[in-house]
């Protein structure tokens, strides 16, 4: 009797940490800021994810179950030795790129935590320096303020908010000036990579509007006050006026 | 023998329970105090719906801290939501546009401790566009998110096209 009380309270406080035991999913993608002109096959925990992944490719998002997750990079097509082996550690409903870039002629991954939008109006952008030409990387935006200088090689810079459709210029240490074609759009994030292949810098934009469990966005309002009723209302008024008006006329 | 294998069972499950139980025993957030947007709200502990909704209060007066979130005045992210308006008029956060960058609020625990946070952003997102990474994610920061609706309604999806974000942290001194 003693023991099945004993298992019974164990299973009775037991139930509640199952309640908890909630897995939650993170979302992850990959570049290849490599510019050794290699393709890459890129496993996530020793599944293939990405193959034949050329210079200044990029996945999508994929989702991930939160936690440590292994990242193997391979020659295309050859699965024996890796050029880079690394655990990365995600946390729930959190958004990452991963990046394979070349660093001192060997392949080295990095790990960024992404914001996935902006207010409206705005749009949030950071510049990650890959281009070893350059080690003092200056952004700035058309006809506005300079977001930031002596971005070093490797170094990311964090986010900065600027008003949205504004264009971003990168400015080298030789003080080249490289323009992005894009304009960056109201309510996204935006991670810039300067890369280099060629004794020049270029750069890879990638938007980083991921989305995380929309669900989780409260719904705070019924709409009893909202503009699309005022304007039913505004026009009910009108409406009644006008046949208030008419019936006068008549009679 | 068997004592005391049933006994180190009893303590591997208390164990690994451990965080649930602390969890419980947190000083829960009660009371919202906003001066400048006039709010007086009672704080309900709320989790997510079956449909993974982050459940409000059924009444207009009082707002939801999500319990799976951090504790107002703890490190991490605290989340606080209420509704801007009911299908008749206005409901408890339909004022907290007023609320600005260096404004103070305050919040009131069970306890009767007061902690009070200064506003330190405050911006508007589309729905689909909301940072959810940043207010639900964890944080080093002793941080507070008052969440409600605004812009236009959408009567199809039945909720407002916007939401207001308000971030604050924790006035030093004030725990």
């Amino acid at each position: 009797m003693r023991k099945l009380w004993l298992v019974l309270f164990s299973a009775i406080i037991m139930f509640p940490s199952l309640a908890h035991a909630e897995e939650k999913e993170t979302l992850v993608r990959i570049v290849n800021a490599s510019s050794n002109n290699e393709s890459v096959d890129i496993y996530i925990d020793h599944k293939p994810a990405v193959e034949g992944a050329l210079f200044k490719n990029a996945t999508d998002y994929m989702t991930l179950k939160e936690g440590a997750h292994t990242i193997e990079v391979y020659r295309s097509g050859e699965k024996e030795t890796p050029l880079i082996v690394g655990d990365v550690e995600t946390e729930g409903n959190q958004a990452y790129t991963v990046i394979a870039f070349e660093k001192e002629k060997k392949m080295s991954l990095k790990l960024l935590n992404d914001e996935t939008s902006a207010p409206k109006g705005k749009a949030n952008v950071r510049v990650l320096n890959l281009a070893p030409v350059s080690n003092d990387l200056e952004a700035s935006i058309k006809n506005g303020k300079k977001l930031f200088d002596n971005l070093a090689f490797n170094d990311v810079s964090s986010y900065e908010e600027i008003k949205a459709e504004s264009k971003l210029h990168i400015k080298d240490n030789d003080k080249k000036v490289t323009s992005l074609s894009q304009t960056l759009q109201s309510g996204s994030a935006y991670t810039v990579l300067a890369v280099n292949s060629r004794n020049q810098v270029e750069t890879i934009l990638l938007q980083d509007n991921a989305i995380l469990s929309p669900s989780l966005v409260p719904k705070t309002g019924m709409g009893g006050m909202s503009s699309s009723h005022t304007l039913s209302y505004a026009a009910l008024v009108i409406l009644g006026g006008c046949v208030f008006f008419l019936r006068r006329r008549h009679q | 023998m068997k004592h005391f294998f049933l006994g180190s069972i009893f303590l591997v499950l208390l164990f690994f329970n451990l965080p649930y139980t602390l969890a419980a025993h947190h000083d829960q957030p009660a009371l919202l105090l906003i001066p400048t947007a006039n709010i007086v709200a009672p704080i309900e502990a709320h989790g997510l719906s079956q449909n993974g909704e982050l459940i409000l209060p059924e009444n207009n007066n009082s707002v939801t801290w999500f319990q799976n979130s951090s504790s107002p005045g703890e490190r991490g992210n605290a989340v606080i939501a209420g509704h801007v308006d009911s299908k008749k008029g206005r409901a408890i956060f339909y004022s907290l546009p007023k609320l600005r960058k260096g404004d103070t609020f305050f919040i009131q625990r069970k306890s009767g401790k007061m902690m009070s946070f200064t506003v330190t952003k405050t911006a508007v997102y589309e729905r689909n566009q909301f940072p959810v990474n940043k207010v639900f994610g964890s944080s080093s920061k002793r941080t507070v998110h008052l969440v409600t609706c605004t812009g236009l309604f959408n009567k199809a999806e039945g909720t407002h096209a916007d939401r207001l974000l308000v971030t604050a942290t924790l006035n030093p001194f004030s725990h």
